[in-house]
């Protein structure tokens, strides 16, 4: 799965989940940080900024933590490199 | 008093490097109490107290990317840069940032509980009722990988907040519902 999702940016991984409903809650210089904008009690999670792309074990960390939307998120980033894929 | 020894005890693991550590420790942040002497006054100054607890975290370089990965065990939190130090500085804001907001929006017991964290009493702890915080073990090729760098990071949060916590929890209200 990690493999199938390598080469995302960690600018489009977080307007990705941007994209479906999640807000930056807090950012430093090396980090978002995001959550559920729909549940006050959702689990926040970290995206890094740095790096040309998000590395696929980074990837897998942050997909395990966005809940049901995992399935979602891996999607619309599989489409994200697909349509970057000439 | 009962509280201050929970919180001041630490876990003690005779696998500290092969196990993600969750030391609490008692840290008392600026002066405990200060007195000030004025027209027959004493004024008791805010006491600013934070709970200090120590994680152990690791970083390598990626053979995918060859960027730099920090993960936290204890957390399974992870975050990337270009260089080490930057995998640091990132996993290190990830890691004050997710307890700061945990907190903040009322859900780091269930965080914590999700990750494996157990509270115990067994563990040669006189008081009986204090409890100790548990962390799960720590996937043990983290630590023996050639290339893998391991460092423990510091980490504080307000006294005042895990008191609440614990009050609401002893009066019988669920931490896990919404205020």
């Amino acid at each position: 799965m990690a493999a199938a999702i390598a080469g995302v940016p960690p600018s489009t991984l977080k307007d990705v989940l941007v994209g479906r409903g999640w807000v930056v809650i807090d950012e430093t210089e090396n980090v978002w940080l995001l959550a559920d904008g729909k549940d006050p009690r959702s689990e926040p999670v970290a995206i890094p900024k740095h790096g040309d792309v998000v590395d696929p074990e980074v990837m897998d960390s942050v997909s395990h933590r966005t809940g049901d939307l995992s399935r979602a998120v891996l999607d619309a980033v599989r489409n994200h490199v697909a349509a970057q894929t000439p | 008093m009962r509280l201050i020894q929970a919180l001041a005890a630490e876990h003690p693991s005779s696998d500290a490097l092969r196990t993600a550590t969750l030391a609490l420790k008692f840290l008392v942040v600026g002066p405990f109490l200060s007195i000030t002497l004025g027209n027959d006054m004493l004024t008791p100054k805010p006491m600013k107290l934070e709970i200090a607890f120590k994680l152990q975290c690791c970083s390598k370089q990626s053979d995918a990317t060859g960027l730099y990965i920090g993960w936290c065990p204890a957390l399974d939190m992870m975050s990337q840069g270009r260089s080490a130090e930057q995998a640091r500085a990132s996993l290190d804001d990830s890691i004050r940032l997710y307890l700061h907001h945990c907190l903040k929006r009322g859900v780091l017991d269930e965080a914590l509980a999700r990750l494996g964290f157990t509270t115990t009493n067994d563990d040669g702890i006189d008081d009986a009722d204090v409890d100790v915080i548990h962390v799960r073990e720590q996937r043990e090729e983290v630590v023996e990988d050639v290339g893998v760098d391991c460092w423990t990071g510091e980490y504080s949060v307000p006294l005042h907040v895990i008191a609440n916590l614990r009050k609401r929890t002893q009066a019988g209200e669920s931490v896990w519902q919404p205020q």
